[in-house]
């Protein structure tokens, strides 16, 4: 598939917003031409290699003699019941583990930012969080976002944003928004891109930003650190059987992303979180990713509980900073918000993991004796 | 959170959307919206994405993206608003509904033909590319305008163009 994604404009404010206008066009003349080698995975295989050779004689890699490496591995969507945990049972925030979410908080405009109740719901959540990906952000219009971090600030947070541009196919645009908790969590300065799609294969290209960890100082621990994609797919373009799927795009997404982020910056730790519109069944090539898994599985998420559009996606083998805590936050039930009021907040209800605040220690590759099976000491 | 009440009958929610006041004619969109699963109010939605009020085509189009079912008894009336070809949005979200139904819509493949072909707004003329795909070999009439936009089209109309062909050649062996 043609898609690649593109390192926009590096910038050096923090809180810096994915401007439309101005920057697209600077972002685009910049980008124009980066390679981005296609690894299967963070460890190199013998086609990252052959890949790598590849690029280094042509300055190009062919992505799509690489992507039939990935279609025969089974499906590694996690099959565990993972019950939702509520808002009452998060508990505190700790310096050991951080919550990261995924909310799509429809139609999020300068209407309902005017409306105290919703925007106290909001603020509520938010503040659950270290980390939110939000999606149906308006038209580009900050000042919803801004309102809404302003209301979690005044009583005592530390949160920051970053809004992508106006996205979408048809008049009726939509950005991507980050926010997260300053005291916690770092923007990684000028790390925010929209995925570039040059053959136009998505009706919302997808933002991808990169964040740390705040160090805790004196624990001597590498804080964790990730890039996170944040996709809001097509109810119409998500069909398998009919020829176009999101999701079959949202794999190279994912990849390259990846690899790119791996390449350039060391960073192997990447998630895909978003409103898929589909449930794990429906995931696709996205699960054919050896390892990668949807960690809330088929947990219902829109606010009337009875479908899954919502995901957070990641390798597990590579992302062992996932502690296996999970699940979608019922904030309906846990505010005694009737159907109605939760309706007027959004539709869906966030997504949420738990991560170690530090990185994990990996072993180091070691090699087997063939005959014994037991490993070899050099 | 002034979000309507889902207690409203069919007849109540169409003459709410039908209301001069955009006030109310958004709430109710907004609960429509949220509501998951609409039936029998497409034609009106519809109508709605191509309002001159901001708001109303704002969350009519999210209605109709994330909850209006279509029924097969409404294809007549997307049919006459593909026809007026009044508004790219509207002939947008007409040609997806339509679009969804797949074989049963084939009545508008004319219509899905002519908006391909020449309809001035191009995310409308990809989905009338995209339903006559949906629709498969009842589309076959469509044939001669979708090699045209296969072979002169831009990328993503080419590409849907083609898969079109590809699905009314593959439905009819």
């Amino acid at each position: 598939m043609g898609l690649l994604s593109r390192k926009q404009n590096r910038t050096s404010s923090r809180t810096k917003r994915v401007a439309a206008s101005a920057g697209t066009a600077l972002a685009s003349s910049l980008l124009r031409g980066i390679p981005i080698v296609r690894w299967i995975g963070p460890s190199t295989t013998i086609a990252g290699v052959l890949a790598v050779i590849g690029f280094l004689a042509t300055g190009r890699i062919d992505f799509s003699k690489l992507d039939s490496l990935t279609a025969d591995v089974a499906d590694a969507a996690s099959g565990a019941a993972i019950q939702p945990v509520s808002l009452k049972n998060l508990g505190m925030k700790t310096p050991e583990t951080v919550r990261i979410a995924t909310f799509n908080i429809k139609v999020f405009g300068e209407s309902k930012s005017q409306d105290s109740n919703v925007m106290g719901v909001l603020a509520q959540v938010i503040n659950q969080f270290d980390l939110i990906a939000i999606q149906e952000v308006r038209g580009g219009d900050s000042r919803a976002i801004d309102r809404l971090v302003q209301l979690v600030n005044v009583s005592g947070g530390s949160y920051a944003s970053i809004l992508s541009e106006p996205i979408g196919r048809t008049s009726q645009k939509e950005s991507y928004a980050f926010v997260w908790d300053q005291s916690r969590i770092m923007f990684v300065p000028n790390s925010a891109y929209i995925v570039q799609d040059a053959a136009d294969r998505m009706h919302r290209e997808p933002m991808v930003a990169s964040f740390e960890v705040r160090s805790t100082s004196g624990s001597g621990r590498l804080p964790f650190s990730f890039n996170i994609i944040s996709a809001h797919t097509d109810p119409d373009e998500v069909s398998a059987s009919k020829g176009i799927n999101e999701l079959d795009v949202l794999d190279d997404v994912f990849v390259r992303v990846r690899d790119y982020e791996y390449q350039t910056n060391g960073q192997e730790d990447t998630l895909l979180v978003g409103d898929l519109n589909v449930d794990v069944g429906g995931l696709s090539e996205l699960t054919q990713i050896p390892n990668v898994v949807s960690v809330a599985g088929n947990v219902k998420t829109n606010t009337l509980r009875t479908k899954t559009y919502d995901h957070i996606v990641l390798d597990r083998t590579v992302t062992t900073e996932f502690t296996g805590r999970c699940g979608v936050l019922d904030f309906q039930a846990d505010l005694g918000l009737t159907q109605e009021q939760a309706n007027a907040v959004s539709d869906h209800q966030p997504v949420w993991a738990e991560f170690s605040a530090f990185e994990s220690v990996r072993q180091p590759a070691m090699a087997v004796d063939p005959r014994s099976g037991s490993p070899v000491q050099r | 959170m002034s979000q309507q009440k889902h207690t409203l009958t069919h007849a109540q929610l169409s003459e709410a959307l039908a209301s001069p006041s955009v006030d109310e004619c958004v709430k109710t969109l907004q609960g429509i919206a949220s509501s998951g699963n609409a039936e029998g109010l497409s034609v009106q939605i519809v109508a709605l994405a191509g309002s001159s009020d901001d708001e109303v085509r704002t969350w009519a189009a999210d209605a109709l993206e994330s909850s209006v079912v279509v029924h097969r008894d409404e294809v007549p009336a997307l049919i006459e608003l593909l026809a007026q070809n009044s508004d790219g949005e509207v002939s947008y979200w007409a040609a997806t509904l339509l679009g969804r139904l797949g074989r049963d819509a084939s009545a508008a493949v004319p219509y899905l033909e002519n908006c391909l072909s020449r309809s001035m707004y191009l995310p409308a003329r990809e989905r009338a590319a995209w339903a006559l795909c949906r629709i498969g070999a009842a589309a076959a009439p469509a044939m001669p305008s979708l090699r045209n936009a296969a072979m002169d089209g831009p990328p993503r109309l080419k590409r849907l163009a083609i898969e079109a062909l590809e699905a009314i050649r593959g439905a009819a062996a």
